[in-house]
């Protein structure tokens, strides 16, 4: 098992390091650069075009000219102090303020989402697939497709639609009141925060449920047919034993592999519908990096969710190899 | 006998009190007045200048208190934090045509004889928001240290120009600077109305600045500029930023040294506090409008949340304003390298009969509400220098005639498939740049749909704003779509969008030295470069000429000018119900914000 963790280890560095390469070369394709469309905004206030030298020299400050491994050498060696750059998009505000600031709150979400998503949709699996072709099935699959069918940010519009024009509401957007932004975390603010909470929860938890749900039903309906499953019934196994100990065991081991890929997935997908509802995650911060060019700011996200993945995927093996010890090594 | 006396007693202590009180005894908001109470903030008339600038209410004399809520999309603080500018002089309440440029932080100025000087004498006794005083040494900072340093990421204003370089400013002494032109200059009081700023503290930042500290740089001087100006943590505006959560939120709070009183002689703002609030797209500003979160817009939202703001205005507690403002411009690549477009697009009658072909009423009907006045691209109607005949040139939808030019042009369809090809019988195609926008690429669309009625295929080309502007500023493009910037005041706009003036070079003609397109562009060009060094007479004749001369060329397309609404929260008084706006982001600000005051807190009903 030790083995096993170091060298899984080592090979998520490798990783690692070979798409921080890619993400910081990628970013840098298209034409123009971060500067381009600052100093477009500075033109546009002044009425004049700003001089060349002056665009030279703002290059040469923020190392714009340098050639592209001395500007990715440069950035990797602030990691180990916490320095990550400088966004010019937000005004030149440092990208560990800006990403630290939602770090938080964006896996607090996509965590909650997961707990809620998985909650919901393996007891409902379970039950679906061993009353298949009931109602309650037939009810399920239907709502899981239109998870499914329905883009979360979709869900959201429609939401604001609902709450404000026929239900002439008020609240919409945002994870806590503009008052309490940056306020310590006191009653009111928790109290504000939980109010503001049921709507994202629900509708990412509705999308992450939904495929969950349809990968366990299908995965237990192939293992209720197999044959171990006969030979538990055989053996005269109270039938909870049967599903619960013998057959759902194994139909979740697909799951747990996907665990890995749905964190990363939970973050970027979160993307449209945080800009729809204005919530303070990192994806519109993403959004609005690789729109602008803001390659530390794009940078130091894709990092991020390298990582998240990464270390996704090794918890999904350590739990996968801790369910089912046959996958086990060595 | 005695009740008659002395009721005549009361009525005259009535006209009396009140009219001496106006002149000698300022008020102070009750937030203020406690902390002058508790010792941490100097009397009132410590604060203000000997004689503050009276501005008129638009309506009425406000009360003090409450919070103003604004929202923003835009990540900078630039767009929507601009609520009020201090210059040197300004415009009075921004409504169409609002005239002469009146005095701001000068009290009074004077042009020598032959018009190459400019005097300006500082209202005395203006202080910053942290009490220092405010003299001429801070706008001799922001001119030679910030402006006119190449290092320093502001350029200068385009407007203060004379044939591309700036005057020469000299302290007299505190409250007394000149400004020498290399030639007459009659401008000065509209220029120094339409740019954004024209001090910054120098106490303050000089220690961010390399010539005042060895120890700064300008690398964390640029990161700074964007934060610490204007609405920055010293201010001479009615409001400064105590907390700013990037990409969040922004907290302002009243100014305590503003040096502006009302007829009443309240010290001005009534307002508090400001909250703008950053959310991450502009539908989400239009619906936070509509519930009350924010009490007023006039920059993200427009005529496209027309029918959305209408839709809930019984019962909901907002009015709409509106202000007339530039349409839509498509710039047409006159230098494009295709040999077969650069003709086509250099050619007149084919621009022309591209005009001609575009059916603007309908677009205006199914887009604007009805709210688009068709035009070419003349100057606004709110400016001196708009004729309506110019404004149809060109504009009038025909089809007809647009046939007839492109027939005449030898753009004919030789092979049948419903398109002209071009003279030597090779395909056109347009393709038109255009950003992801709720207005201009429906537009577009119908744009196309009606060059296909004469004959010309368009092409629709949708991609991110930075990329379609990186393209035109490299002049790698057919027909790209953007603002107009032929607003009220032209002049104080992006002129290198229109033409030629001192280094710029608009980008949708590049070559215009070597191959230009007409001698009526250099004719403009030479106007609108010495535009300013022009007596007003002469000034406003020239500059309808160019209006006219850019309809008739039709250089670029324009479908009109329109009313935009703007919406505003009814718990507001003294919010204006028409406001000039010359484009977005130009010219002047759209209210006078410090003098907008609170009739009851966000989310209160109305007193009926």
């Amino acid at each position: 098992m030790a083995t096993f963790v170091v060298r899984r280890l080592a090979s998520m560095l490798l990783t690692l390091f070979m798409i921080s390469i890619v993400s910081f070369a990628a970013i840098q394709l298209p034409p123009g650069d971060v500067l381009t469309s600052w100093v477009t905004r500075q033109e546009v206030q002044s009425g004049a075009a700003m001089p060349r030298e002056s665009l030279e020299a703002l290059r040469a400050q923020y190392g714009l000219g340098e050639p592209l491994p001395l500007q990715y050498a440069k950035w990797v060696s602030g990691f180990p102090r916490g320095d990550f750059g400088l966004s010019l998009s937000y005004g030149g505000v440092s990208v560990d303020q800006l990403v630290g600031r939602r770090l938080g709150m964006t896996y607090f979400l996509v965590i909650a989402t997961l707990i809620i998503s998985w909650g919901l949709a393996i007891p409902f699996g379970i039950y679906a697939a061993t009353h298949k072709n009931s109602f309650p099935d037939y009810l399920l699959s239907a709502v899981s497709f239109v998870g499914i069918s329905i883009p979360n940010f979709l869900l959201a519009i429609l939401y604001i639609f609902v709450a404000v024009f026929l239900l002439k509401g008020n609240t919409v957007g945002g994870l806590y009141s503009s008052q309490y932004i940056d306020a310590p975390w006191t009653w009111d603010k928790v109290v504000d925060f939980l109010r503001h909470l049921p709507v994202p929860l629900f509708i990412l938890g509705l999308g992450g449920m939904a495929g969950t749900f349809r990968i366990m039903r299908a995965n237990l309906l192939d293992i209720l047919d197999q044959q171990y499953v006969e030979t538990a019934r055989a053996k005269g196994l109270a039938e909870r034993v049967v599903i619960y100990k013998h057959a759902a065991r194994i139909a979740i081991n697909p799951l747990i592999s996907r665990l890995g890929m749905q964190l990363p997935v939970l973050v970027s997908g979160t993307i449209i519908l945080s800009i729809v509802l204005d919530l303070p995650t990192l994806g519109p911060l993403f959004y609005t990096a690789l729109r602008e060019q803001d390659m530390y700011l794009a940078g130091t996200i894709l990092m991020i969710l390298a990582v998240t993945l990464v270390v996704g995927n090794f918890i999904a093996d350590l739990l996968l190899a801790w369910s089912d010890p046959r996958i086990r090594l060595g | 006998m005695f009740r008659l006396v002395f009721a005549l007693l009361v009525c005259i202590a009535l006209v009396i009190v009140p009219a001496s009180a106006q002149e000698i005894e300022y008020q102070e908001a009750p937030m203020l007045a406690e902390m002058v109470g508790a010792g941490t903030l100097p009397p009132l008339e410590e604060r203000l200048p000997a004689s503050p600038l009276v501005i008129e209410p638009v309506e009425e004399i406000g009360t003090y208190g409450g919070t103003l809520n604004i929202g923003t999309a835009a990540i900078t603080p630039y767009l929507t934090e601009n609520l009020t500018r201090e210059t040197l002089t300004t415009f009075p309440m921004p409504v169409p045509g609002a005239g002469e440029p009146m005095p701001n932080l000068a009290e009074s100025w004077e042009s020598s004889d032959d018009g190459t000087q400019v005097t300006v004498h500082l209202r005395e006794g203006i202080k910053w928001s942290d009490g220092e005083p405010f003299t001429a040494e801070d706008i001799e900072f922001y001119w030679y240290d910030i402006m006119l340093d190449e290092n320093v990421a502001i350029p200068i204003d385009g407007i203060l120009l004379v044939n591309g370089e700036p005057p020469v400013l000299e302290v007299v002494d505190d409250t007394t600077l000149t400004f020498t032109y290399p030639s007459p200059y009659y401008y000065f009081a509209e220029a120094m109305a339409s740019i954004w700023e024209i001090a910054w503290p120098k106490h303050y930042m000089s220690q961010f600045h390399p010539t005042y500290n060895e120890d700064a740089t300008y690398e964390e001087l640029n990161n700074l500029v964007e934060w610490h100006t204007g609405r920055g943590a010293v201010t001479l505006q009615a409001w400064y930023m105590v907390e700013h959560v990037p990409g969040e939120v922004m907290r302002l709070t009243r100014n305590p040294y503003y040096w502006k009183v009302d007829t009443a002689g309240n010290q001005l703002p009534y307002v508090d506090q400001v909250v703008v609030d950053v959310v991450e797209d502009r539908q989400a500003v239009a619906v936070g409008n509509v519930t009350g979160d924010y009490d007023f817009d006039t920059m993200w939202t427009g005529v496209q949340h027309l029918p959305l703001f209408l839709e809930s205005m019984d019962e909901r507690d907002y009015s709409l304003g509106s202000a007339d403002i530039p349409g839509m411009l498509m710039y047409i690549n006159l230098d494009h390298s295709d040999p077969i477009k650069n003709a086509a697009f250099r050619n007149l009658d084919f621009r022309r009969a591209l005009s001609l072909a575009i059916n603007r009423q309908e677009i205006g009907d199914v887009l604007y509400s009805g709210l688009l006045t068709p035009s070419g691209t003349v100057f606004s109607p709110s400016s001196p220098y708009y004729e309506e005949e110019a404004a149809q040139l060109w504009a009038t939808y025909d089809v007809d005639q647009a046939n007839a030019l492109l027939d005449a042009a030898d753009y004919v369809d030789t092979d049948g498939d419903g398109f002209r090809e071009a003279p030597d019988g090779e395909p056109l195609e347009i393709v038109v740049n255009v950003a992801q926008h709720d207005l201009y690429t429906p537009s577009v669309e119908m744009v196309i749909e009606d060059w296909a009625d004469v004959g010309i295929k368009g092409v629709l080309n949708v991609r991110d704003q930075d990329l379609i502007n990186n393209l035109y500023l490299a002049g790698d493009f057919e027909v790209s779509v953007w603002d107009y910037y032929g607003g009220d005041v032209p002049l104080a706009g992006d002129l290198s969008r229109l033409a030629s003036t001192g280094p710029n070079t608009p980008a949708w003609h590049m070559q215009w030295q070597d191959l230009p397109i007409s001698d009526d562009f250099l004719e403009v060009n030479r106007i609108l470069n010495s535009a300013t060094t022009m007596p007003a007479e002469e000034r406003n004749a020239a500059l309808t000429q160019v209006s006219r001369l850019m309809a008739d060329n039709v250089w670029n397309i324009h479908l009109g000018f329109y009313r935009r609404p703007f919406i505003k929260s009814n718990r507001l008084g003294n919010m204006p119900n028409v406001i000039a706006r010359d484009s977005q982001v130009t010219a002047f600000p759209p209210f006078q914000l410090y003098q907008v005051f609170e009739r009851y807190a966000a989310g209160e009903a109305p007193a009926s």
